[in-house]
């Protein structure tokens, strides 16, 4: 996927990975990666910022919990009920978007 | 953890968070110790012996989390319908002091796509001299400054320590072009 369109669809992708439940950082960049067969592969430079950016915005809960390895704390994100309303209208206009090129190439 | 192994996390860490301060450094530092330990872990799980080593590279440039974080935490927003036209027009940038950074390397146009792309192609070629991230970068301060101010760009100094200043830049007009060469 190029920079710009990761760029302007990064929040879409954090907010569908964070859907069904909470996640920490390691764990959202894993799941991104297993779920997409490799496609994206998140580097920590961009996903922290990104993350804290959402929490900022209020669509995401950030909160500290034990890890279960026995290391330092980790910081699990939980997408808000603002959240859930900010990933519909991302998904509505991506599906949308992506149903009107579709249907360009359909014309061929 | 060897000591000079804890000694590279420690510089990571707090290049990392450097800049930012109080509950909001310590919380961005846990968090960042936490998924610099687990990768460790996972390494040496699989028998890898040079794990930190590994972990540090796999969590690349501890100045792009900063940038990120500097961006985001302490740098001023602007907010509000009628100030549309400014917010258009100006960026916040954090930018390495002269002693840290070399000169712009190139020919570029700022703010622009154009601006970015010829930086991240510049990072590609020579990742010590700058790279871009949403609208934040590092250069060298003074030559930027150089570059621009006679242009009618505003440089806000916001704060400064020994390794780097923190901007507000306010472009006069928005959707301005600005040349910026390096200097002989």
């Amino acid at each position: 996927m190029g920079k710009a369109l990761l760029r302007d669809n990064f929040d879409l992708i954090l907010l569908a990975i964070l859907e069904d439940g909470p996640k920490y950082g390691l764990e959202i960049i894993a799941e991104a990666k297993g779920r997409t067969d490799g496609y994206f592969d998140f580097k920590e430079g961009s996903l922290y910022p990104a993350l804290h950016r959402l929490d900022k915005a209020g669509w995401v809960e950030a909160e500290f919990a034990p890890s279960n390895t026995g290391g330092p704390r980790r910081r699990y994100y939980r997408l808000s009920e603002a959240g859930r309303g900010q990933l519909a209208a991302k998904r509505e206009a991506w599906e949308r978007f992506n149903g009107a090129v579709g249907a360009l190439w359909g014309e061929r | 953890m060897k000591r000079s192994e804890e000694a590279a996390s420690e510089r990571y860490l707090t290049a990392a968070t450097r800049g930012l301060w109080g509950r909001r450094r310590r919380e961005i530092r846990e968090e960042l110790e936490a998924h610099l330990c687990e990768r460790v872990l996972a390494h040496r799980i699989g028998g890898m012996t040079e794990a930190v080593e590994l972990a540090l590279a796999e969590l690349g440039s501890p100045q792009e989390v900063n940038a990120g974080m500097i961006q985001l935490y302490t740098l001023p927003t602007v907010v509000g319908s009628g100030a549309l036209a400014l917010a258009a027009a100006s960026l916040s940038v954090a930018l390495l002091t002269a002693s840290a950074a070399p000169a712009l390397p190139g020919t570029f146009y700022w703010p622009s796509p154009e601006c970015v792309q010829a930086l991240e192609a510049t990072s590609a070629r020579q990742p010590s001299q700058c790279f871009a991230i949403h609208g934040t970068f590092w250069v060298n301060q003074h030559s930027l400054q150089q570059a621009l101010e006679p242009q009618g760009v505003i440089f806000k100094k916001l704060f400064a320590d020994n390794t780097y200043s923190a901007f507000s830049v306010i472009f006069p007009r928005a959707e301005a072009r600005f040349r910026v060469t390096q200097r002989p």
